[in-house]
């Protein structure tokens, strides 16, 4: 399968289709506002601003520089991603924040550019072109991955882990994996389920997988959360019910709405013609990050694409399928839509780089 | 190179059928049940219903019935349905006895909440509340009855403390464990808190859709939300305990309206017959509802009653611990039973004197004289021969000062030693702590539980037993818990005859126990409150007496402790109720035996 797609060839249409998706995610953010107050909406105005300058800057760079301090980058995000545990602040149980004067920022979202940056450029060089790779081979990125993807874990961040590890994995996958190692990273992962189940996962967690697992094990609070956002999604029908209109979410049915259920109150008043409009412009975003990856020539520009664009793929994949109750609840934003400083830098950060590999 | 594209081709492929996979899914949640989730959210109409469910009951070791569930009726109203609070407030006040402006404000704070699970307004309301509600029944649409299960307590205040009561699960409980959600009744003391776990049961789970007026129009929304299944409840599992109700109560009448704790031991195989802990408390009072800062409260007061004295009260033992001195003295030879002690009536330690309770002294007096007539001096000299040092060892090995591992909140007490008193107080130890010791005076306090498993460790020949409160399946044989605990036959045997003798010779303290029912041994103890000799009338500085017995004396089947609070002498206040237990038992097994035996023929 080739797919050629013309229309994305030039990067004004991938700009066309960030801002109308910042658009769509702002609209939401006011139209919820009655309940929440205009705080978040004004605040997101400000990060997508911020982020599109990011974005604008990072897409001069030359790519020899991306490469060159990606792993400065990555480095100075794990003694960050340290700090934080002297210096973080803590919302919700997860200490995962510094908070600087109005601002506060998560570092364990921009570790995720850090760890695709510093594995494209840990196989960039031609050298290390290979059809697949060893188990000893593998052991320096695995731990790139799993210093950080730990450091979150400790936090606890579970549902920010598992898109780290997400992204990781599928780096690794695409450069390609022996039968041998595969086999050995399976049996590791299986043998180790147990004591991270008893000792990692918190019981909250727990409670998720278990309410998911049993539907009705639980209604005081957890698949109460899934069971609201399928009614706000479903009730939305074709056309949905109007912009603020959205009973679901704006009375507080709908737990997170500005955040990871975002989705749902566009799903709710906008009906599946918004809601499959966020997904197509959403999904074509990664299709143009991906189509970038293949039109590229060198190995650390197309590893690098690729793993933005398994960044955004993976973010839309568990926060759709959570929203619409294919998957227990796991905290993650999907980009542009979602309020939150950090998330929004990320994915403005991601898409300058894929400018700035593309080229001018 | 090549490779990669080929790769990247296929990550292409999967994006694409992702975008297809969600589109399929919007697709079902908006077009295909479109129409049903939009009904869904306009009308509001799913509501969560908790079923509770019963909890197990408690038998005793006779198969009656302890502790059970009676049906009650709770108001409870969803939140969503308090469209006016003013007006629903006026007409519940006067049913559920509660001020208006009270009432409207609980309301006001449920109509806020956001959410599908009612709320208890008011619990196990009366049969007259029940009428006006029904008679009340169009104008009060909102509310609900809710069918629920109250614990009842056919022996009420006997039984209570060791028994417990049951509450609405504390915001700390609902976090800690899984199968506590809020609103749940679980158990906050004795029995029922021990074994919350297998009492509790799982709530059953209804979903309900209603229609725009609160009224049901359907039970299951299976057709909407195939996934959301109703759960049924699970009643909580029966616990049959050791305990024998008759007893029981035997006993706690036996105290009449002194405070104080009664155990009841087989000694052959620990398992507890009776345990009663004065004061007591009315259960149903307090399983309407007790808030944790209400129990925390009572718990401080004076006279807390819902503390287990059995096992949680600790108390200076007084003479009985003279049985522990006289084992230790003669294990490590520092008196044969020929040793005489000449006892004036005093005893002078570094020019300081300490009393025997017998001010005019008991003459010449061997180790078998000085149990059964309780000299204090004998034990006063004796025991400085021996020194702490050589006592500590013993307490420990009678399980003084140490959990004895009941199922149930205990205290440990206190076993002091030189190297307690050095941590704890800074402070050398003195001889004369030694011998107050050596009389249960001074820094020892034990619980009437510690108390009753020494005595039945005499009882039983030598045996330290496992106290026990649940009856197991397996046939109870006496246990020997391992060679380390089984003291020493030849000191036991020399108890023995000398408790048979406290009970029954001429002189002995304990003849208030004395039985033509059957043949009793046992101990008086009389621990003073105030060290100093307060000249009071008051009762909280009067002694507390004790008496702890066994009985058959030559084969013993049960150990009975008895300790009345601040009841003056061991031997007028506390032995005549261990007399009436014993008898009573011996009366019972009688009586049961011999209907046991008419049921066969």
């Amino acid at each position: 399968m080739n797919l050629e797609l013309p229309n994305l060839s030039k990067s004004s249409w991938v700009l066309l289709l960030i801002v109308l998706l910042c658009t769509a995610g702002l609209v939401n953010l006011y139209s919820i506002s009655q309940l929440t107050g205009l705080g978040a909406f004004k605040k997101q105005i400000i990060w997508v601003l911020a982020g599109l300058l990011t974005m604008v800057v990072i897409n001069y760079l030359r790519p020899l520089t991306l490469k060159r301090y990606s792993f400065a980058f990555y480095l100075g995000l794990l003694v960050l991603l340290a700090l934080i545990f002297v210096f973080g602040k803590t919302v919700s149980g997860s200490r995962s924040w510094f908070q600087i004067g109005p601002v506060s920022l998560q570092p364990s979202e921009f570790i995720k550019i850090g760890i695709i940056m510093v594995l494209a450029n840990y196989y960039g060089s031609d050298m290390a072109a290979k059809e697949n790779y060893s188990p000893a081979e593998l052991l320096r990125p695995i731990a790139l991955l799993l210093l950080p993807a730990a450091a979150v874990i400790a936090q606890p961040d579970m549902g920010t882990a598992i898109t780290i590890l997400l992204i990781g994995s599928s780096i690794i996958l695409l450069l390609g994996i022996s039968r041998k190692a595969l086999l050995r990273i399976i049996i590791i992962v299986l043998i180790s389920v147990i004591p991270v189940w008893h000792l990692l996962i918190k019981d909250y967690q727990k409670e998720r997988i278990y309410s998911f697992m049993d539907t009705s094990s639980d209604p005081f609070g957890i698949s109460y959360n899934s069971i609201q956002s399928q009614i706000a999604i479903g009730s939305g029908m074709g056309y949905g019910k109007g912009f603020s209109l959205g009973s679901q979410s704006n009375l507080n049915f709908l737990p997170a709405h500005h955040t990871d259920f975002a989705f749902s109150v566009i799903g709710e008043e906008w009906g599946f013609r918004g809601s499959v409009f966020i997904l197509l412009l959403y999904f074509s975003i990664i299709l143009f990050i991906l189509n970038t990856a293949t039109s590229l020539d060198d190995r650390f520009g197309m590893i690098a694409c690729f793993g933005i664009a398994a960044m955004f793929f993976w973010h839309a994949v568990i926060n759709i399928a959570m929203v619409t109750g294919l998957m227990p609840i796991i905290g993650t934003p999907l980009f542009f839509i979602s309020y939150g400083g950090s998330s929004t830098l990320t994915a403005f950060i991601g898409v300058g780089i894929v400018l700035c590999l593309r080229g001018k | 190179m090549e490779l990669l594209k080929r790769r990247l081709t296929i990550a292409l492929s999967l994006t694409v059928l992702f975008f297809a996979i969600f589109s399929a899914r919007l697709f079902y949640l908006q077009i295909y049940k479109g129409e049903e989730y939009r009904g869904f959210s306009e009308r509001n109409v799913l509501r969560v219903l908790d079923l509770p469910a019963p909890r197990g009951r408690v038998f005793d070791r006779n198969g009656e019935k302890i502790l059970y569930n009676k049906p009650s009726f709770n108001i409870r109203v969803f939140p969503k349905e308090i469209t006016d609070a003013e007006g629903l407030a006026k007409k519940l006040a006067e049913i559920v006895n509660v001020p208006e402006k009270q009432l409207l404000k609980k309301l006001r704070k449920i109509a806020s909440l956001k959410n599908f699970y009612p709320v208890t307004i008011a619990k196990d309301i009366s049969r007259e509340q029940l009428l006006l509600l029904e008679k009340n029944k169009e104008t009060l649409e909102s509310v609900f009855l809710e069918l629920g299960h109250k614990r009842f307590y056919p022996h009420g205040e006997a039984a209570a403390v060791f028994l417990g009561y049951t509450g609405t699960a504390d915001p700390e409980e609902v976090k800690t464990h899984r199968r506590i959600k809020a609103g749940t009744q679980v158990g906050k003391t004795g029995v029922e808190k021990i074994f919350d776990n297998e009492l509790r049961g799982i709530n059953g789970l209804q979903y309900i859709m209603v229609n725009a007026h609160g009224k049901v129009i359907s039970d299951s929304l299976a057709t909407l939300l195939p996934t959301r299944k109703n759960r049924e409840m699970v009643q909580g599992k029966d616990i049959h305990l050791t305990i024998d109700a008759e007893l029981q109560k035997t006993a706690n009448d036996a105290l009449g309206n002194e405070n104080g704790a009664i155990v009841v031991m087989d000694v052959r195989n620990g398992e507890i017959l009776v345990m009663v802990s004065r004061p007591s408390y009315r259960p149903e009072h307090i399983s309407k509802g007790l808030s944790t800062e209400k129990r925390k409260r009572r718990k401080k007061k004076e006279h807390f009653s819902l503390l287990n004295r059995s096992t949680e009260g600790t108390y200076p033992p007084g003479s009985v611990l003279k049985i522990i001195t006289a084992f230790a003295l003669l294990q490590e030879k520092t008196a044969n039973p020929e040793s005489s002690v000449y006892c004036p009536g005093y005893y002078l330690i570094n020019g300081k004197r300490l009393n025997c309770w017998r001010e005019e002294g008991h003459g010449h007096m061997n180790l078998h004289q000085a149990i059964v007539e309780s000299c204090d001096v004998y034990f006063y000299k004796l025991s400085l021969k021996l020194g702490v040092d050589g006592l500590y060892p013993y307490l420990k090995k009678f399980g003084l000062g140490e959990r004895t591992g009941i199922a149930l909140p205990e205290k440990p007490g206190l076993s002091p030693s030189k190297a307690w008193k050095r941590k704890h107080l800074k402070e050398p130890w003195y001889a004369g702590e030694t011998a107050m010791l050596a009389i249960g005076q001074g820094y020892v306090t034990t619980t009437p539980l510690q108390v009753n498993v020494m005595t039945a460790a005499i009882a039983n020949g030598g045996s330290i037993v496992k106290p026990k409160i649940r009856k197991t399946e397996e046939k109870t044989a006496p246990r020997i818990t391992g060679a380390a605990q089984k003291l020493d036959a030849k000191s036991v045997s020399f108890l023995k005859k000398a408790l048979f003798d406290a009970v029954n010779a001429h002189r002995g303290t304990g003849i208030y126990a004395r039985s033509k029912i059957t043949s009793v041994s046992g101990k008086t103890g009389t621990a003073q409150v105030v060290s100093a000799q307060v000249e009071s009338t008051q009762k909280r500085f009067q002694d507390h007496a004790w008496f702890t017995s066994y009985a058959p004396s030559d084969s013993a089947e049960i150990a009975v402790t008895v300790l009345v609070e601040n009841g003056g002498s061991g031997s007028v206040a506390a032995a005549p109720i261990a007399k009436k237990i014993i008898e009573t038992h011996f009366r019972l097994k009688k009586e049961r035996g011999e209907s046991r035996i008419a049921k066969s023929e």
